[in-house]
């Protein structure tokens, strides 16, 4: 087939058009509502007494920052000052909802529902000290990780009303009432690299540094052509070759 | 058996000769900072120095590099200190960073030949070492960065007396 410029850009089209609609299923598994299972705070945030916040990135990362991206949705909604914040990666776990970061899809199917995370989470808190003072949350406000009764003239850290918080009730998530973009703190600013000393010192954070124990590599040599096959193999002399354990011929699936 | 230096550590590998250093590296000493992008010394991602000269590990046999002098991205300073590293997460360069340890390998290199490289320089220097995410315009700013801080660490340890180390700390 000639790929002329003309058939390259058609089936481009195709291919993003297939690509948009392939993004509908994912856009639902990583949104709210909609999710298979409900997003809960406590998968996602915790806060040390002394007030270090750890928000999980659940999506991956491959350079476009998702795991800053929705760790700073949390941090906005949660009212926490940024520097305060470390992120870590989730693992895999259905409590986390769609982890795919791809076709754009990371940041805005994440955008509700990881805002609404840390709202639920700082409602929470605002519930802790409440309580605490004996006063109505309505009353309370919030600003860089702390809960303020002005009326009081009270105070509260995050990290100090994070053991009680933990045992207050989760909000309804499509109930809370999500900041102004006016008031953003935290979303639309620069933030620097979440693994960015670990790349740079040569940790093994990518998929082709981990090692499990009585891991084996795999090399597949692939056919040249289309549905080809095997003529033949020095099976026996790469089985004798040192450290390795096996060697064998894949049979195509499909022949044409 | 190939004897060589890794980081300064006498090494020592009975394995195959012809295996890849990178390979070596990563998979019999376990320093899976170098990485393999293409293996076939294309993309300058296993990127480490031989004997102070930059070299794609990838495709360097164990055999080539037999009484040499190995050092990778863990070796260029205990805790990321080095100039580089300071520059780089100064300006915070990577975003996947799968490259990086490559880019800043290179990068040492041409800083201890051409301690104030010109955009020029660093761009040619530079030219084989692949980002896929395109942090380049980044990786020049940093390269500019880690030569003033290797110049502001000389002059300031000529002057004082002090490590390398306390002066970037300093200088950040």
């Amino acid at each position: 087939m000639n790929m002329n410029r003309r058939f390259f850009l058609r089936a481009s089209a195709v291919a993003g058009g297939g690509f948009m609609l392939s993004l509908v299923p994912e856009l639902k598994a990583q949104g709210f509502p909609g999710a298979q299972q409900a997003l809960l705070p406590k998968d996602f945030i915790s806060i040390a007494p002394d007030g270090t916040t750890t928000l999980v990135a659940k999506n991956q990362e491959l350079g476009q920052g998702a795991l800053n991206l929705l760790p700073m949705m949390i941090a906005e909604e949660l009212d926490v000052d940024w520097k305060a914040v470390r992120i870590v990666r989730s693992g895999v776990g259905p409590q986390y909802g769609g982890q795919i970061t791809g076709g754009s899809s990371a940041t805005p199917s994440n955008w509700e529902p990881m805002r609404r995370i840390g709202a639920a989470a700082r409602q929470m808190l605002i519930a802790a000290a409440a309580q605490t003072w004996g006063v109505p949350a309505e009353e309370c406000t919030t600003a860089s990780g702390v809960v303020h009764h002005p009326a009081s003239n009270r105070s509260l850290t995050y990290g100090e009303l994070a053991a009680k918080a933990a045992t207050m009730p989760v909000p309804q998530l499509p109930s809370l009432k999500l900041k102004d973009p006016k008031d953003y703190k935290i979303v639309g600013k620069s933030t620097a690299g979440a693994e960015t000393k670990q790349i740079l010192t040569g940790k093994p954070i990518f998929g082709i540094d981990v090692t499990l124990p009585g891991m084996l590599y795999a090399a597949f040599e692939k056919s040249p052509v289309v549905s080809g096959r095997v003529v033949s193999a020095n099976l026996d002399a790469v089985k004798s070759l040192k450290g390795v354990k096996d060697a064998f011929i894949i049979e195509p699936e499909f022949r044409s | 058996m190939v004897k060589l230096s890794i980081n300064g550590k006498q090494r020592q590998f009975d394995g195959d000769p012809d295996m890849p250093l990178l390979w070596l590296l990563r998979d019999e000493f376990d320093l899976k900072g170098t990485k393999f992008g293409c293996g076939m010394g294309l993309c300058g991602a296993c990127t480490v120095h031989i004997n102070g000269e930059p070299a794609r590990s990838c495709v360097t046999r164990a055999a080539d590099v037999a009484g040499k002098s190995i050092t990778t991205i863990e070796g260029l300073s205990p805790d990321g200190s080095h100039p580089a590293q300071a520059a780089w997460d100064e300006i915070d360069v990577p975003q996947c960073g799968y490259c990086q340890a490559g880019q800043v390998m290179t990068a040492c290199a041409l800083l201890k030949k051409t301690p104030k490289p010109t955009d020029a320089e660093i761009d040619s220097a530079m030219a084989g070492n692949l980002c896929r995410c395109g942090t380049y315009v980044r990786i020049r700013a940093a390269v500019h960065r880690a030569a003033e801080l290797s110049s502001s660490a000389t002059m300031a340890r000529k002057a004082t007396g002090a490590s390398v180390r306390g002066n970037n700390e300093v200088a950040k």
